[in-house]
């Protein structure tokens, strides 16, 4: 390999290795004025503006007076000085470099068989356009979302924040993909030490391709085998602005709408950015109401399992008997009856995010008329069951984010319950939080400090209080600048 | 601190948990509709001595029309238990006791021994204690479960509604079972139950709750009716709620029903002279509720003698129902025991051996002050126009 590389020139060598690949064009002209001086231009098709290429590449070139060819250093200079109009312009004589800025829509001019060539940035492919992510819709707030390429990315966090102190850290991922991936960070609000150890991590990776945030998140987590995620996710450059502002890490990748955010602590899966937006009234209560759904979600087929078959005595008579009215000549018992339900549920919901939209409508008649209604008269059912199904379904999409968690959650708990009822469910919960309150996230606690928590931490968390009073920063995350408003409450001035 | 090794440590951890699982007390799976929900029982004795119960079990009616009906069970056996768990050879299923809201206990047994009979429902897991007690006026308790309901078909409910609307009624007494437990093991005082007969509703025998069963110890000895009930409740501070009416209020053929929103009686012991005397202080807050005449009761002069009658008559009903259960059983219903031992602990600890002897001499001296706060209407008593 080293061999062939030092016996050809450059040029050659590229021509050699994609001789097969069409879309790879060498275009070769020469100066009017020297007929002797040869240009070769090398492009991707597909990924480079032709146009661009023609009028401000090859058009100025064949059209220069040049006439000494000499010193071939000199003619590159003040072609990529004089002659070539084009806004980003290198030199490189690196036979990788140069395959690389290929690869990623760059143009190289090659100039006779000279290794060195001219890199002339003529990127340029087709982008999907900014629109409101699918996955985070909110009423009120700004729509934009982010999209595949990495620069539009960057490009809709600057316009947020127009500070010098936006550091934007380049790293290469993937040894096939070269995946470029951004750290993004607001210089004296984000801990260091986060910082370093994000660039840690990110270092250590090793792997062939990335084509998604989540490669990163799992491969950078703290306890990798835990279903919860330590790191944030989101597709809103609002809400990545926001949690740079509080201090955080943001990791921008290329090739994927979603960004990752880091430290990621446990309530943050309960706050939207839409809280930030709206009333303060009405956005606690939202947050209430995710919290509520969390539980509901994760216990209401455990809790109702223990009742039915355990805790009878605990249920006001008559739902006792109505409970147990449904439940005549039904087959099955209480627990296989929760699993199937439950496992139908994920069925329909795996099946509806696969299926092509046109025939998405079949899932909802088959769904609700089939489980919901002829299995209950069939008697395969109860209906307290399917009560019981949908309520968890519909709960669990209240923090979307957290899907997997609580299908896991949900099923241990399940099955806790079913062995020892109610007492099974609370070992359950107490294990669910042990193992919270153990995980980290970058070194921060997951739970925050859960154990001594004091009015001013409680701030964001259920509550959302009024920017006038959110004068600090997430205290555990920012810890060497906490002020987010930096006047005197009373008289208005600027306190550092 | 004994060193482990990790293994053990795991291990030791291991058998700890499951531990703590296997040997708490109530862990069992059992299918709902695998249950026979027991609604009440009424306990019988048979002329061999032998106990026969009757328990009332919801039977649930499928289908798409779900109803509920209630079921007897019949049962003998040596005792309670006994007789409870040869019920499952009867029905099938094992009868869940945790919903049970009444038992219904017959005279002959009351009259006997009550504890004897239900030291079951005081001892069981299942069993609540904050169920009904009811004693039955009727020949047999299981006829009064084979009542038919009026608005539920299942009797044991509908007693259960009838007891937990007590305050608004005030002709039988608020006793859980604990309660009358706590009493029946306080030697001075002497335990009540209300009581449960049938009466002939739309040609159906519908049972009804009113009145006292009177208990001294652990043996029934008398009752009380529902009017003689109204005025032992008025001597225990136990008046919620309810109506009283005053006949032929001062000379006119006019009844006033009054309403009472609010009652305390303060009771205190005294001593005068050397004698220990109960001294009664009723104060009432009543809304007059129905004028059955055109009586003027609103003017100043006419509330003022409303007022002098609804004393006279409540003080009367008092000291009468009073005298009566003093010198009949001798049994101090009101609790009267209860009140010289918090208020005068020297003097309580003297008598408390003979407190029969005290009681059966103790006077009353009873006050009723009548409060009228309003008379429900800003308008005159309905008459013809002039």
């Amino acid at each position: 390999m080293k061999k062939t590389e030092n016996a050809m020139s450059n040029l050659a060598y590229i021509k050699n290795l994609f001789a097969k690949d069409e879309t790879f064009t060498f275009r070769e002209f020469c100066c009017k004025n020297d007929p002797t001086i040869e240009f070769c231009i090398v492009f991707i098709e597909g990924m480079t503006d032709k146009t661009f290429i023609h009028d401000q590449i090859i058009k100025p070139v064949t059209e220069a007076e040049l006439n000494d060819a000499s010193d071939i250093n000199q003619l590159l200079n003040v072609l990529s000085k004089e002659i070539i109009s084009a806004a980003n312009v290198h030199q490189n004589e690196k036979l990788e470099g140069i395959i690389q800025n290929l690869l990623s829509g760059s143009s190289a001019l090659f100039v006779k068989e000279f290794n060195k060539a001219i890199i002339i940035n003529t990127a340029d492919w087709e982008k999907r356009s900014i629109s409101e992510p699918e996955s985070e819709k909110t009423v009120t707030g700004p729509r934009e979302g982010f999209v595949e390429d990495i620069n539009t990315n960057i490009m809709l966090l600057r316009r947020k924040l127009k500070t010098s102190k936006l550091k934007l850290r380049f790293r290469e991922i993937g040894t096939e993909t070269k995946t470029r991936v951004c750290i993004c960070f607001i210089d004296n609000i984000a801990d260091k030490k986060i910082i370093e150890e994000v660039n840690k991590r990110i270092k250590k990776i090793e792997i062939d391709g990335i084509l998604d945030s989540e490669y990163l998140q799992e491969l950078i987590k703290d306890t990798p085998l835990t279903p919860f995620k330590t790191t944030g996710f989101t597709e809103r450059p609002d809400v990545v602005v926001g949690k740079l502002l509080e201090g955080r890490v943001a990791i921008i990748c290329d090739g994927t709408p979603v960004a990752i955010t880091i430290p990621f602590t446990f309530v943050e899966y309960f706050n939207v950015n839409e809280d930030y937006y709206s009333n303060f009234y009405y956005a606690t209560l939202n947050r209430v109401i995710r919290w509520i759904g969390f539980f509901l979600a994760s216990s209401v087929p455990a809790i109702y399992v223990a009742l039915i078959t355990f805790h009878q005595e605990m249920l006001p008579t008559q739902l006792l008997l109505s409970i147990s009215a449904s439940r005549q000549n039904v087959p099955f018992p209480t627990l296989v009856e929760a699993i199937l339900m439950l496992f139908v549920f994920e069925l329909l919901r795996e099946t509806s995010v696969r299926i092509p939209t046109v025939i998405g409508q079949t899932i909802s008649i088959v769904g609700a008329l089939v489980i919901g209604q002829a299995a209950v008269e069939a008697k395969l059912v109860s209906a307290p069951m399917i009560i019981v199904a949908a309520i968890t379904g519909i709960t669990s999409f209240v923090t979307p984010k957290m899907q997997g968690e609580l299908i896991l959650t949900r099923l241990v708990f399940l099955f806790a319950a079913s062995f020892v009822g109610l007492y099974g469910y609370l070992f359950g919960v107490i294990g669910m939080f042990i193992h919270l309150a153990s995980l980290r996230s970058f070194g921060i606690p997951y739970m925050l400090n859960i154990g001594t928590l004091r009015p001013a931490d409680a701030k964001d968390v259920m509550l959302r209080v009024p920017w006038q009073k959110m004068r600090s920063r997430p205290k555990l995350v920012a810890q060497h600048n906490k002020n987010r408003i930096t006047n005197d409450k009373e008289t208005g001035d600027k306190v550092e | 601190m004994i060193k482990l090794n990790k293994n053990k440590a795991f291990m030791l951890i291991v058998i700890l948990i499951f531990s703590s699982i296997i040997f708490t007390g109530c862990w069992n799976y059992r299918e709902v509709e695998q249950l026979a929900i027991a609604a009440g029982v009424a306990v019988d004795k048979n002329a061999d001595g032998t106990v026969h119960i009757t328990i009332e079990v919801v039977n649930i009616g499928g289908g798409t029309e779900v109803t509920y009906e209630p079921k007897y069970v019949e049962s003998d056996g040596d005792t309670f238990f006994e007789a409870a768990r040869k019920a499952i050879t009867k029905d099938g299923r094992r009868i869940y006791w945790s919903h049970a809201k009444v038992v219904v206990i017959s005279e002959a047994l009351a009259r006997e021994d009550i504890l004897k009979y239900l030291d079951f429902l005081f001892r069981d897991a299942e069993a609540r204690e904050d169920t009904w007690l009811l004693i039955s006026r009727e020949k047999t308790a299981g006829a009064i479960l084979r009542g038919k309901g009026m608005l539920n078909p299942i009797v044991s409910f509908q007693l259960d509604d009838t007891m937990r609307s007590q305050e608004s009624i005030s002709v039988f007494p608020f006793i859980e079972m604990f309660e009358f437990f706590d009493r029946i093991f306080y030697k001075q005082v002497s335990p009540i139950l209300p009581t449960v007969h049938l009466v002939e509703q739309y040609s159906e025998k519908t049972p009804h709750v009113g009145g006292t069963a009177i208990f001294k110890g652990e043996k029934l000895v008398g009752f009380l009716d529902e009017a003689d009930t109204e005025s032992m409740l008025w001597l225990r501070d136990e008046i919620k709620g309810g109506v009283t009416v005053i006949k032929n209020v001062s000379g006119t053929k006019d009844n006033v029903t009054l309403e009472i929103f609010k009652s305390k009686s303060k009771i205190t012991p005294v001593i005068q002279e050397g004698v220990l005397k109960m001294k009664v202080e009723i104060d009432v807050n009543v809304n007059i509720g129905e004028i059955t005449g055109s009586t003027d009761f609103i003017s100043s002069p006419g509330k003022q003698k409303l007022i002098k009658a609804a004393e006279g008559q409540i003080e009367k009903e008092i000291n009468n129902v009073y005298t009566m259960v003093r010198d009949k059983y001798n049994a101090d219903v009101f609790g009267f025991g209860r009140r010289v031992e918090m208020k005068m602990p020297d003097v309580w600890n003297q008598i408390k051996n003979d407190w029969d002897k005290f009681f059966a001499d103790l006077e009353i001296e009873a006050k009723v002050n009548v409060n009228i706060i309003g008379s429900a209407t800003t308008s005159m008593p309905l008459k013809v126009g002039e």
